[in-house]
């Protein structure tokens, strides 16, 4: 079984890269004029989060399960939240901004054609300026047998970008052939418009099973190098689509570790292997890579502490 | 009487707007750069006398490149000789004159000269064959001006590395410079997906064709071929037809599905590889159609329907003389009032009722058999192998009244009424709970909803028979 929901670090790390990434793109004047939609899940962690970030912005969680959304209701992080039950494609047909701009989060378990469709219905429906969020699955190993391979192609034959491209089976690359397709998919969604998606992040992680998460703002054309230019202090961007997605994969240590480490970071020198004076990954190459994962991402990666209550 | 008509005559020349601006607009542009493709084909079959019977187009190969500044085409298919300059550059063929490259697509002589003005203002055509090295220049003043028909020729500055013609179009237009630009990943995937496709017999031959860099893998319609008799072959027809050769194969080209299986996989993704593709002189003029245009909802044959998603059908009309081919100018669609092709049609409607019918005694409780049938058959095959084995099968002859040619009618398989020993089961459950299921059984929430419904039962009787 996957890790539970909320203790997932590299899904953690991610949400909260999330939250950086609207603060540099949306400015802090406006974002009490957005609205932020989800697919919170039972623990509404993401609208936790955000509302840590911006008190301010009003939310809305859509959940198809009535048992889920009972226990949201119990769990309901502060009063700014709306509690929407319906299927997120249900949700998406029925959207109308009314000219408010939106930042969503399209948060699938699953890689399906239908989560892309649903993807480009929405980009054609929101505002300039709004931050569209989607994350799906991306796991290669699913796709080792000829046959499955076969049939992803065949699902996905409209958004590939070419016929013959070959399924990697490593979670990055096969992270940017989904980026590739999305890349399709929007500027198809966009098609005629004077708007186009321009992203600002793009992360693959597995905390069980590999995910893939890109997010983008819609914007007006020619309005994409201010975009870029926002970004360029931000470490974690991606701004270009032809740049691989950046894996998150921090470690699991515990809080002693962790704190023996901090006083070292940030570093440059990467020299966190040595101070531990022990490793936390038996392969010498693995271990270097985890500890400068968490020279990454220690600012995002939460501290799961166990609590007796 | 004559001297008394104020009248005298009205004008009736063509306008040159009427080239420019309109008949692009009759033609998709990826379809427009797809008639490059045939011009660097014809070059092929032009250049050579007689060509390898393998790989006929080896060696040969077009590169294509675009961006928000121009777009670009060359190749190494031997040049347009000089003899050949009024048939190129002119706007559309003389009546009368001979067949300009045989077993070429291209019979009405505006595929060129048409992509061009549906991509910019401006062009320049350099070309090479053996001691003819020339080049056009056509530039927007030429365009805009009334009247002004003839383009200058000059002798080309650069002799090339091998005779060929080389086209850049600048100025491009502002919806086709969009295209370039904020649209280019769609498009390009676009365009290969197009010359994958509509090139698959011709690339599968030698030929090499480039996008932006990256080289364009065919895509091949396969038919399973079971070599055992009574398994499941195709249906299988060839005949000559007024200089036209005809072959033609339909078949399973994936096993069919249940109305579970169906139900689960919405139809827009799993219908794309059934249907018919009709290719007119190595080129796919017709892609997987499934409409009435290739019988389908015709006399006995039902309308499609996603139950047929396993059949697929392949025609293959070759010529040397273009103007008999079924095809419409634009070389991607089929001209449905062809005589030769609603003859034809008859053959495609007569060897589609086999499989449909196999389809709809198979589709309920002797699903699993059908499958069993089309996996032992082993890898579809790629339309050159049927022909190939079809070279040494017994084809009946077809009467000459009817359209004449031979064709082979496979036995298929038909199921065994045997008293039935188990039973369907069958329930609908919310989309989110079978996933969840799926996790708690499988660790993964993407399993089919059949194999979740059946790993329940199996766990169930597995604890009932303990």
């Amino acid at each position: 079984m996957p890790p539970p929901y909320h203790l997932r670090p590299n899904k953690a790390v991610d949400r909260h890269l999330f939250m950086e990434s609207i603060r540099f793109v949306v400015p802090a004047k406006e974002m009490s004029s957005y609205k932020y939609f989800c697919m919170g899940g039972p623990f509404l962690e993401d609208c936790r989060l955000f509302h840590e970030f911006f008190p301010n912005t009003r939310m809305v969680s859509i959940e198809e399960l009535d048992w889920i959304l009972e226990r949201q209701k119990f769990n309901k992080p502060c009063r700014t939240i709306e509690l929407v039950h319906s299927e997120i494609g249900d949700f998406i047909d029925n959207y109308f901004s009314g000219n408010e701009r939106s930042i969503f989060w399209l948060d699938y378990t699953g890689l399906e054609s239908d989560q892309i469709s649903e993807f480009q219905q929405l980009l054609g429906k929101v505002e300039a300026g709004s931050v569209v969020k989607v994350s799906v699955q991306s796991e290669p190993n699913r796709y080792i047998r000829e046959s499955r391979k076969n049939g992803l192609k065949e699902e996905f034959e409209e958004f590939l970008p070419s016929p013959g491209v070959k399924i990697p089976a490593e979670i990055e690359k096969f992270g940017f052939l989904l980026q590739q397709m999305f890349e399709i998919a929007s500027q198809r969604a966009l098609a005629g418009f004077d708007l186009c998606f321009q992203p600002i992040s793009s992360f693959v992680y597995r905390d069980g099973t590999g995910m893939f998460t890109l997010t983008g703002v819609v914007v007006e054309e020619g309005k994409e190098s201010s975009i870029k230019e926002t970004l360029k202090p931000w470490k974690y961007k991606n701004t270009d689509w032809a740049i691989e997605p950046k894996l998150i994969n921090v470690p699991v240590l515990t809080t002693k570790e962790r704190q023996s480490l901090q006083a070292l970071l940030p570093t440059v020198k990467r020299d966190l292997v040595k101070s531990l004076g022990f490793k936390v990954e038996d392969d010498d190459k693995e271990n270097a890579k985890i500890m400068e994962q968490y020279a990454d991402f220690y600012v995002q990666y939460p501290y799961f502490v166990k609590g007796v209550p | 009487m004559a001297e008394n008509n104020p009248y005298k005559s009205v004008d009736a020349s063509p306008a040159k707007s009427f080239f420019v601006s309109m008949l692009t607009r009759d033609i998709e542009l990826k379809d427009a750069i797809l008639d490059l493709l045939d011009n660097c084909v014809d070059g092929i079959l032009r250049s050579k006398k007689s060509l390898p019977l393998k790989k006929p187009y080896a060696k040969f190969r077009a590169d294509i490149k675009f961006d928000g500044v121009c777009f670009e085409i060359s190749d190494n298919c031997g040049g347009i000789p000089w003899s050949s300059h009024e048939y190129a550059f002119r706007m559309g063929k003389i009546p009368g004159s001979q067949i300009s490259v045989k077993g070429s697509v291209g019979a009405y002589g505006i595929g060129m000269k048409r992509a061009i003005f549906k991509l910019g203002k401006s062009c320049l055509i350099q070309t090479q064959n053996k001691k003819d090295v020339y080049e056009v220049d056509i530039k927007p003043s030429w365009i805009d001006k009334e009247g002004l028909w003839s383009i200058p020729a000059e002798p080309g500055d650069t002799k090339m590395k091998e005779d060929g013609t080389t086209i850049v179009v600048g100025n491009l237009y502002p919806d086709i410079k969009n295209t370039f630009t904020k649209d280019k990943k769609d498009f390009e995937s676009q365009l290969k997906t197009a010359i994958a496709t509509h090139y698959a017999f011709i690339l599968d031959k030698g030929f090499e064709v480039s996008v932006n860099g990256e080289l364009v893998m065919p895509v091949p319609t396969k038919l399973i071929f079971d070599n055992k008799k009574g398994g499941i072959q195709p249906f299988i027809y060839k005949s000559t037809i007024d200089g036209v050769d005809v072959f033609l194969a339909v078949g399973f080209t994936r096993p069919i599905m249940s109305a579970e299986e169906l139900e689960s996989s919405p139809d827009r993704n799993t219908s794309k590889q059934a249907g018919w593709t009709v290719v007119c002189n190595d080129r796919t003029v017709l892609y997987r159609d499934k409409t009435e245009l290739t019988g389908w909802g015709e006399a006995s044959v039902p309308s499609y329907h996603t139950q047929f998603i396993g059949i697929s059908g392949i025609v293959e009309f070759s010529a040397e003389d273009a103007t008999k081919l079924p095809t419409t100018t634009t070389k991607r669609g089929i001209d449905s009032n062809s005589t030769l092709y609603l003859k034809v049609k008859n053959k495609m409607r007569e060897g589609m009722v086999l499989f449909t019918s196999y389809t709809n005694k198979y589709k309920g409780e002797h699903i699993e058999d059908a499958k069993k049938q089309m996996k032992s058959a082993g890898e579809p095959l790629e339309l050159k192998q049927i022909k190939k084995k079809a070279e040494s099968m017994a084809l009946a002859p077809v009467r000459k009244k009817d359209l004449g040619g031979s064709q082979y009618v496979p036995k298929l398989p038909r199921p065994k009424n045997l008293p039935v020993r188990s039973r369907r089961i069958s329930f609908t459950k919310p989309y989110s709970e079978i996933e969840l299921v799926s996790e708690y059984l499988f660790e993964s929430p993407d399993e089919s909803p059949n194999s979740v419904g059946e790993e329940c039962f199996d766990i169930f009787l597995a604890e009932a028979k303990k």
